[in-house]
């Protein structure tokens, strides 16, 4: 196959990442009869929260959203991971050359919708790498994605409000979850939780997730402190902070909340703050024609996902009018959101809990003793490798960033480990300089 | 390191003194000796997942000399190392834009396009990363090793290109022969950083 | 073009074969998932001989890599099962 036969799409409106928030844009903005192109890594459309199992239906307001979205005209790529995005000097128009399988793909368009949505933050502990360790959001895809965690023996323990509703489905599967250890401590829980009674529905929601599993014990202020096993995990030990208990088990759910992808949004120069993706009031971040929702813009969940994408379709179809109407309901939901990710934020204790032995790096199995806290992210890559992985510094440049509070470093193509054919693949807009090109041709 | 002077080097306040002092600061040398013509030569690589197996041997192509030692303004050469771990590191290209270190999409596709034509296997590997960095090149492109005469005790040993590594021990060795004042095994004077100031030998661009 | 076009029908069986081991599972699942539900818990091992499975299910963590259809270092969370598919793990080698 030649590198250059890359299938070339042309279209207005590129979203990237078919979760809610792209879904919502995507759907909106293809309805004005617009060319819509929505792309995702997945199979299936839906992201995260909205991926369903194979053979069951999926959630109602999915089952709507996709319905809307496959009667809108967009085009749908699934199975597409993008490999590089930059703005053509020619007309100004954004490239988004991508990989479909093993094969090219190239979509030109005038604006993007960046929707990349988020991914676990996960914090090293003796022991994390064993296999059945997995995430939390891990936990909830593999079960959808048709594992089936029936009479395992489950311990579930990280932060955030997910590890309800994933101890709930695990236990619908047939799982004997032995725990749930949310590491925040008791009260700023019980703070967050007495603040849903202005949200009904989230109440509602929550005691539904509680009741779903009364027998399991539902711990807070605790944490994972290793896991153990030979060659797999057996057996995961916790702490209070004054007693460690030490439990046997199959599964280990182990994260530590969501942190957004910028990836996509660094590699384009978009401003970010506090590792989101900023954005004005319209969704449109700090480069023109580049908007971004959901996640990525700021862990919030999926109604203000949704709101967040019916924003910026309004305002790149130029219905600003409309897009302000959604604001108050943004903000309510925005301020739910900030006082989520305060409530769960990551304990110090969790800072103390890894050993100089212990893997950061999983690419590269670079042990934390190799590292020194006063690096910058570059410097940890270049005298140690950790970094340097397939993984691209999603695993452990989250986990260093909690650690010793350095920013991510910075972003270069490819965006994803991607074929050398499909990096060649966008021959069309390489300026057709004649370079030296040795004695020999 | 702010600056070099008579058998000493200041650092902020700090004055280090010595009767040697090496001024080995590769793309940064000129930093300290102004009038040394090393300029950032910028090459981008590419590096792929593991793939053991795959090449055992460096290949480079014949035309990667006439890459390296003419100063045009931008190039490419094949050039491929498979690496310990198993992973194939992807070259060459070169380019005298100052010190822009962003990756240009262009001149990093015309070198992994060359790669392929020498080596289509290549085309079906992962490719992980890619980077750029600055090599120190001279005009005349032989390194700058010896005794810089207008500051007393200051000896240079820079501007190797892109083989500074490989010539490392060997200009180690030759400078540590010049400095103790031994025979040196070959004439050293072709690399002799004083033809810099009797030479008209400026940048090229 | 319909969401998640290319996922077969539910309740039907597909048959891919595991480092030679032939595996009946239902259409729609991901490889990793039909893996770790047929007993393989470690798909690679890692730079230090590691044994190594699933950890975020999503794509991100790259641990999930496998040869699929000859093709090596793809992340089995992502590719769902087909009939015929073929699937080479690495964890007898060193990586």
């Amino acid at each position: 196959m030649s590198a250059r036969d890359a299938e070339v799409l042309e279209a207005d409106v590129v979203v990237i990442g078919a979760g809610p928030a792209g879904i919502a844009a995507a759907a909106r903005i293809a309805e004005t009869g617009r060319r819509v192109v929505l792309l995702d890594e997945s199979p299936a459309v839906g992201g995260q929260i909205w991926r369903h199992r194979p053979g069951s239906p999926p959630p109602a307001a999915a089952r709507r959203w996709i319905a809307r979205l496959e009667r809108s005209g967009a085009t749908l790529l699934c199975g597409v991971s993008v490999v590089d995005l930059y703005q053509a000097q020619e007309a100004g128009r954004f490239v988004v050359a991508a990989e479909r399988g093993p094969a090219p793909c190239v979509i030109h368009a005038s604006s993007l919708v960046l929707a990349t949505g988020a991914r676990e933050r996960f914090l090293p502990f003796p022991g994390w790498t064993l296999p059945g360790v997995i995430g939390v959001g891990g936990a909830q895809a593999l079960l959808k994605s048709g594992l089936s965690f029936a009479q395992k023996r489950v311990v579930i323990a990280g932060s955030g409000p997910l590890l309800l509703p994933v101890a709930a489905a695990l236990a619908g599967d047939g799982a004997r979850v032995a725990l749930v250890a949310e590491q925040a401590p008791r009260d700023a829980v019980m703070r967050f939780a007495s603040s849903l009674w202005r949200r009904p529905s989230a109440l509602a929601q929550a005691v539904r997730y509680r009741a779903g599993f009364l027998r399991t014990p539902y711990k807070t202020g605790t944490w994972v402190t290793s896991a153990r096993g030979d060659g797999r995990l057996e057996e995961v030990t916790l702490t209070d902070g004054h007693t460690a208990r030490t439990i046997a088990c199959d599964v280990l759910c182990s994260a530590y909340g969501l942190v957004p992808n910028t990836q996509l949004a660094r590699l384009l120069g978009c401003e970010i703050a506090r590792g989101a993706v900023v954005v004005d009031e319209r969704q449109q971040t700090s480069r023109p024609r580049i908007y971004s929702v959901g996640e990525t813009t700021g862990i919030g969940g999926v109604d203000l996902a949704l709101v967040e994408g019916k924003i910026a379709a309004l305002c790149v179809i130029g219905r600003e009018a409309d897009a302000r109407r959604l604001y108050r309901r943004r903000t309510a939901l925005r301020t739910l959101a900030d006082a989520m990710e305060v409530a769960f934020a990551p304990r110090a204790e969790l800072r103390d809990v890894a050993t100089p032995d212990t893997i950061v790096c999983r690419c590269e199995d670079v042990a934390l003793g190799v590292i020194d806290a006063g690096w910058t992210m570059r410097q940890a890559k270049l005298y140690t490798r950790a970094g340097m992985g397939p993984c691209q510094g999603r695993v452990c440049g989250a986990a260093l960033e909690f650690l010793f509070g350095w920013p991510a470093d910075a972003v270069r193509v490819p965006a994803e480990p991607a074929l050398l054919s499909t990096i060649l693949a966008d021959a069309g807009n390489v300026a057709a300089g004649p370079l030296h090109q040795g004695v020999f041709q | 390191m702010d600056e070099i002077t008579s058998h000493a080097v200041r650092c902020g306040h700090e004055m280090l003194e010595a009767d040697v002092i090496v001024n080995a600061a590769g793309t940064l040398s000129a930093r300290l000796t102004p009038e040394l013509p090393i300029l950032p030569r910028k090459g981008h690589l590419a590096i792929t997942d593991r793939a053991p197996g795959f090449c055992r041997h460096q290949l480079v192509e014949l035309g990667y000399l006439t890459s390296a030692h003419v100063m045009t303004n931008e190039s490419v050469a094949f050039n491929v190392q498979p690496r310990t771990t198993g992973q194939v590191l992807i070259g060459s290209s070169r380019e005298l834009v100052g010190w822009d270190a962003s990756t240009n999409r262009d001149v990093l596709r015309q070198m992994l396009d060359r790669a392929v034509r020498f080596m289509p296997s290549l085309s079906g590997l992962s490719i992980i990363r890619t980077w750029t960095g600055f090599r120190p090149a001279t005009p005349d492109k032989l390194p700058l090793i010896g005794p810089w005469g207008p500051t007393a005790g200051l000896w240079i040993a820079a501007g190797h290109e892109g083989l500074g590594i490989t010539t490392s021990l060997g200009t180690a060795r030759l400078l540590a022969d010049l400095v103790v004042g031994r025979q040196t095994p070959f004439d050293a004077t072709p690399f002799s950083p004083m033809r810099v100031l009797t030479h008209s030998a400026t940048a090229v661009h | 073009m319909s969401a998640g076009a290319g996922v077969s029908r539910p309740g039907e069986i597909v048959t891919i074969v595991a480092d030679g081991r032939e595996l009946r599972v239902a259409a729609g699942m991901s490889v990793a998932a039909a893996l770790l539900g047929s007993g393989v818990w470690s798909f690679r091992r890692s730079v230090s001989g590691e044994g190594r499975a699933p950890l975020c299910g999503m794509g991100v963590c790259f641990e999930c890599r496998v040869t699929i259809d000859g093709v090596p270092h793809r992340r089995a969370c992502l590719v769902p099962v087909m009939d015929g598919l073929q699937v080479a793990t690495t964890s007898r080698d060193v990586a």
